[in-house]
């Protein structure tokens, strides 16, 4: 060990480190827990602090080097319940969604203000540039930084709230494009709302509320799974193969078991066989059961071979390897267009997976829906004159990139209990699944999930709690393990690549007689969530449009590719990529304008959704079906006007504008793309949600949602709150333990608000009714339902009141005292479609095939937004994902299946100082499904970019790409051959 | 980072030198590379912040950069050149206040923008030794420990660049500086470090290195095209 000496937060501090030790572990181990791990080169910037007063990644310095220097972390302005002015201002914008990496960015701007206190864009920019968002998009951050610049010079600043803005449109009928009408002017991360007169005026619902957990965000406070200490702990490592298809001959694990400072070593010899999906997914999960903790083949580049638990990280890595591991190296697949031929690989030859629909041929599903006679339709196309066209596209892998790796600590408790505090979106699921790999009673597992982050649905996964539930049971020890950068590419879960075909008939006015999609899906070497994308993306690609005949068929295969799961959209940016490409292409070939002939057969109110009941694990026949469901409430037609209005649609066609003279090597062009999404599962998606009141009338509510940094305990909050005629602030939200907190599927599907939502809402409305008794009974009305509820008191029709202390007060200590609580939990039967409008403004380099996205903007009908800032920055952030897919990310492997780009860098995901202006607009719509008017908001922003900025290629250069991404190299041969050919 | 089994921190260069003489012994400068490697290692970190290379001198047209300058530093110092430009984009701000001059050199990876511009800017090295050398020779041959770069800042540059998104790492980049000496040319991606050309009959007889975010073909035509462009704008 060394002795350093350092300045941390302007106090001097003495510790020990090991050379090696990096400047953030040895921080963390002073308590400054605001300095977090996102990867080992530090470009994550979610460790940076100010080394010497400059924005430093501290996962890059090592402690030894820091030896006489000055430290400072967020910590710093934690001098009092009060936030920091830059601290206040992030808060006010909604800037943090996870908080993640809070500290570096705050610590940035203080950096920042005192060297320039009127910094341009583009410094701020500049700044945060190595600070990761995956969340933001960096919209709302930048904004809170020009506040908080304002602030510190003394000026005054507006509060941060949406702009109201009229509807163009009337009825739901499109409106005239007028190109005279320019967009209104207002700083990018502000929402731009467009109200519902169905939506009445609401005290909390609807408003631009404070997040619940911003003081722990903006502190930096401890809240990740992270960020606790436990005596004794191990620390894992994993051994990952280095084959991508090998049968596992043997392991001689003594090399590592006689290193000092090991104390575990499991593998497939030592750990029992249990069969599993890893998918987090209502019971019963889907079939095949293909996995096992250790298992003696491994079928991808990363996958698991063997697990060491030492007294440190770096013992644990020097032991993993000194375990030798005898492989027979078996021919490998990779992609799935390859994977069904016959004899090429068997992928899953072991006897004890079962329900693969082929083994022989690598197909885990085959999946088949359909809706009338979409066979016929085409064999009758000719005879009817309907034209028939048929267009295949390919999708690729990516990955979802929260900040936070995964990470999970297991521990048992003095009940001898297992605790596994971890990073998930599914902490019901990870109970019940993780229960029979470790050979115990659900009743004696607890499920911690603190603060995420971010998930995206990586984290809708069962990936790492039963290894580190193993090896607390086999050490009786607390064992920690956290995945770095690279695992977290390889070893956890990506989206699915897709081979998609498309078959449509159009008859000569321009509407849909059919539509057919065929879809290969690459599941890579387990099916986790391999039926459900791809039925998902089956449904998205089926839905949208009309057409009295529909079919889809799936062939869900095996590969041995890093394993592919959930990821936000779940097959939905797949198939809308297609499906609008396809329908843009129509349009071209028949001479019709795309957004008309696209709005000849898009779905109105009223219209069913009739392929949607015959897909999916609980699927009706037709038969079953008293009716399908329809589209209650759209507000498609305003959004498209406000986004063709925000984008400027005109230029599209403006010669003088799509080719610039001053810049000959550029030609521009503009795009759309039409999309619609789901809310939850129907039938399926749970929440449950219990509130009781305290003695002061503030109110302790437990969900088992989980908050992926999204902003749904504050949602979730705001609908109790306006419920029981509180301010939000006296609602506290607790979620999510599996021990405290009512059940919950977990968050993803577009759920948490509609599911989790109405749940609270419910359990609300039961806490009202008990208090309205009391408020009646201390007032002496008759009618307790004659009592309202608002600014904390209980009003009778007559204008007395009684405060929410006094009937807490009198309930619990006075007369007849109980527990006012309620409890309530949800499923829903419908499923009701946002739908939003996604235009793109690009430029492109003739020359070099460089495509530079300038602007996007997407107007979405989420229903009411419960709170529009969280709302816009859940779009924000989705299209900032989205157009990582469409034009940049993208998983690279060498011949032998090795992800050769498993680093940020190399795999580029959006920085700060790179993003295209951004502008979003919520079109409210008021769905009587939802709570207060809601529906889905998080995952529709996921659909629409890659197919916009396809047509603005087209716009801009006139090629047609069935491929993504959109990259230089990919669009100058498009260009080429497009030239060649003409 | 590469789990040092030690380190130092010496206070003159003849006690580094010394200390690098040794097996295993290897400088650290920023740390943004040796740090960040995480695979299991013997070496002995030689920590070069307290021997005095962390300061610059500018004259009209040319300048000394230390070793240990950090690129931040670059960026502020040579606001409106070449060099400014390469080094805010060679690392984002969370590492480019760590990142050195000397380190760049040493690491002087394909894609490294900071060689590149330090090329086109006709930059001399000089070692512990007190030998001076063209950059050029420095790359093919580096020996010694690096103790300043030194740069020709005067006329005019150009620089061009394509990626898969504006701030990504250049595919290709070209970068160039017409002085009286000349015109100097620069380029990233094409080979395993950057090179200087003079011409670009030269770069049409370069074969460029491939990877996944460009074809040896493409980056061939990246560099014809790009080099025309520089060319083009300082002509």
């Amino acid at each position: 060990m060394t002795q350093i000496t350092l300045t941390l937060n302007g106090r001097t501090v003495h510790g020990q480190c090991e050379v090696h030790d990096t400047l953030r572990t040895f921080l963390r181990s002073q308590g400054m827990f605001s300095v977090h791990y996102g990867s080992d080169s530090g470009e994550t910037g979610a460790g940076a602090v100010l080394f010497d007063g400059r924005l430093a990644s501290s996962d890059v310095i090592l402690a030894v080097q820091a030896d006489r220097h000055e430290v400072v972390t967020v910590e710093s302005l934690n001098t009092s319940a009060e936030l920091h002015p830059i601290q206040a201002a992030f808060v006010a914008a909604g800037a943090f969604q996870s908080g993640y990496s809070a500290g570096a960015m705050v610590l940035g701007t203080l950096a920042l203000l005192n060297e320039s206190p009127s910094p341009t864009e583009a410094q701020i920019r500049d700044m945060l540039s190595g600070i990761l968002d995956r969340e933001t998009a960096y919209v709302k951050p930048v904004e809170a930084i020009h506040r908080a610049a304002a602030v510190l010079r003394g000026e005054e600043t507006a509060p941060f709230a949406p702009v109201i803005l009229p509807s163009l449109t009337q009825g739901g009928e499109p409106s005239e494009y007028d190109p005279s009408d320019t967009p209104p002017v207002a700083p990018a991360a502000v929402p731009r709302v467009i109200p519902s007169r169905d939506v009445p005026e609401m005290a909390v619902v609807g408003k631009p509320e404070i997040k619940v957990d911003a003081i722990r965000l903006a502190k930096g406070n401890p809240a990740f799974t992270d960020d606790i200490e436990l005596r004794n702990m191990l620390y894992a490592k994993v051994l990952r193969s280095p084959h991508a298809h090998a049968r596992i001959l043997d392991i001689d694990d003594s090399g590592a078991r006689s290193l000092p400072g090991v104390h575990e070593v499991l593998h497939y010899k030592n750990t029992p066989r249990v069969k599993y999906a890893s998918g987090g997914q209502s019971w019963p999960n889907p079939h095949p059961h293909d996995q096992v903790s250790f298992d003696n083949k491994v079928r991808h580049v990363g996958d698991r071979v063997a697990v060491v638990a030492a007294e440190s990280p770096e013992i644990a890595a020097h032991a993993c390897s000194l375990i030798n591991v005898t492989y027979e190296v078996l021919p490998a697949i990779f992609d799935e267009r390859d994977s069904m031929a016959d004899g090429v690989v068997v992928i899953h030859d072991e006897s004890d997976t079962v329900e693969i629909h082929d083994r022989d041929r690598n197909i885990v599903h085959h999946i088949a829906a359909r809706r009338n006679d979409p066979v016929g339709a085409v064999e009758r196309a000719e005879a009817n004159g309907h034209h028939v066209f048929t267009q295949t596209f390919r999708v690729h892998q990516v990955q979802q990139c929260p900040i936070e790796p995964h990470i999970s600590i297991a521990w048992l408790d003095e009940d001898e209990r297992l605790v596994i505090r971890t990073a998930t979106q599914v902490p019901f699921h990870a109970r019940r699944m993780v229960a029979p790999l470790l050979d115990r009673d659900i009743k004696d597992i607890r499920v911690v999930k603190p603060r995420i982050g971010g998930g995206f649905g990586a984290k809708q996964e069962m990936l790492i709690e039963d290894i580190v539930g193993h090896l607390a049971q086999a050490t009786r020890r607390p064992v920690r393990l956290e995945l770095d950068r690279s695992e977290e590419f390889i070893g956890s879960r990506t989206r699915h690549p897709q081979t998609l075909t498309f078959t449509t008939v159009v008859d000569d006015e321009g509407k849909l007689v059919s539509q057919d999609l065929y879809i290969i899906g690459n599941t890579g070497p387990y099916g986790t969530h391999g039926y459900t994308v791809q039925t998902v993306a089956g449904l998205r690609g089926l839905t949208q449009y009309n057409a009295p005949n529909k079919r889809f068929r799936c062939d869900v295969v095996y590969t041995n590719i890093p394993v592919p799961g959930a990821y936000r959209g779940y097959g939905a940016p797949q198939a809308e990529f297609a499906l609008e490409a396809h329908m843009d292409d129509i349009a071209a070939e028949l001479g019709f304008d795309s957004i008309e002939f696209k709005r000849k057969n898009w779905l109105r109110l009223g219209d069913e959704l009739n392929i949607a009941p015959h897909l999916g694990e609980r699927a009706a026949s037709d038969e079953e079906l008293d009716e399908y469901p329809r589209v209650l409430s759209t507000g498609l037609e305003e959004c498209v006007a406000q986004a063709l209005r925000e984008i400027e649609w005109h230029r599209r066609d403006d010669p003088e504008w799509r080719q610039p003279s001053d810049r000959p090597n550029i030609r521009r062009g503009l795009g759309f793309a039409y999309c619609m999404h789901g809310t939850a599962i129907p039938f399926l998606d749970m929440g449950g949600c219990s509130i009781k009141l305290n003695d002061d009338g503030s109110f302790n509510m437990l969900v088992g949602a989980t908050d992926l940094g999204t902003g749904a305990d504050t949602v979730l909050g705001q609908i109790a709150a306006e419920v029981l005629g509180v301010p939000l602030d006296d609602i506290k939200v607790y979620s999510s333990d599996t021990d405290m907190t009512p059940f919950d599927t977990g968050a993803y599907a577009s759920s948490t608000t509609y599911i989790s939502g109405t749940a609270a809402m419910r359990a609300a409305e039961a806490a009202r009714e008990r208090i309205k008794e009391r408020a009646a009974m201390l007032l002496g009305v008759e009618q307790p339902c004659s009592i309202e509820l608002r600014d904390r008191r209980a009003y009778a029709p007559d204008g007395r009141s009684v405060s929410m202390e006094d009937i807490a007060l009198d309930s619990l200590h006075t007369q007849e005292q109980e527990q006012i609580m309620g409890t309530a939990s949800y499923v829903s039967p419908e499923c009701p479609p946002p739908f939003a409008a996604q235009v793109i403004e690009i430029e492109v380099d003739i020359d070099t095939g460089q495509v530079t996205v300038k602007k996007m903007a997407m107007a979405v009908d989420c229903g009411v937004a419960i709170n529009p800032v969280t709302a816009s920055g859940q779009v924000e952030g989705g299209m900032l994902q989205a157009l990582g897919y469409a034009h940049c990310e993208e998983y690279a492997f060498d011949d032998n299946g090795k992800m050769i780009n498993d680093s940020f860098g190399p795999y580029h995901i959006y920085r700060a100082d790179e993003m295209p202006e951004t502008a979003v607009y919520l079109v409210q719509t008021m769905e009587d499904s939802g709570p207060f008017g809601a529906k889905a908001v998080a995952e529709i922003p996921k659909d629409g970019v890659a197919p916009a900025l396809r047509h603005a290629l087209q716009n801009a250069v006139g090629v047609s790409i069935n491929e993504i991404p959109f990259t230089p190299e990919r669009v100058w041969r498009a260009m080429n051959s497009s030239a060649a050919t003409s | 980072m590469p789990l040092l089994v030690g380190y130092h921190r010496p206070n003159t260069l003849s006690e580094a030198v010394s200390l690098l003489a040794q097996p295993h012994h290897v400088p650290l400068a920023g740390g943004t590379v040796l740090n960040a490697d995480r695979s299991r290692s013997d070496l002995i970190g030689v920590d070069l912040q307290s021997l005095g290379l962390d300061s610059m001198t500018r004259n009209n047209s040319h300048a000394t950069i230390g070793a240990m300058v950090r690129l931040s530093e670059v960026v502020g110092a040579f606001d409106g050149d070449l060099l400014s430009e390469a080094a805010r984009r060679e690392l984002p701000s969370t590492l480019r206040t760590i990142g050195t001059v000397g380190g760049s050199v040493a690491v002087a990876g394909s894609e490294n923008l900071v060689v590149a511009a330090l090329l086109a800017s006709s930059a001399t090295v000089e070692t512990d030794d007190g030998e001076i050398r063209d950059l050029v020779k420095f790359l093919s041959d580096p020996r010694g420990l690096i103790v300043a770069v030194d740069v020709d800042t005067s006329g005019s540059w150009a620089f061009e660049h394509t990626g898969r998104t504006p701030m990504d790492t250049p595919i290709v980049a070209a970068m160039g500086r017409a002085t009286a000496n000349g015109l100097i040319i620069s380029l990233t991606g094409v080979s395993s470090a950057p090179v200087a050309v003079s011409s670009v009959d030269e770069v049409e007889h370069i074969i460029p290195i491939d990877d996944f975010r460009g074809s040896s073909e493409y980056r061939h035509h990246l560099a014809v095209k790009l080099s025309e462009r520089v060319i083009g704008a300082l002509s």
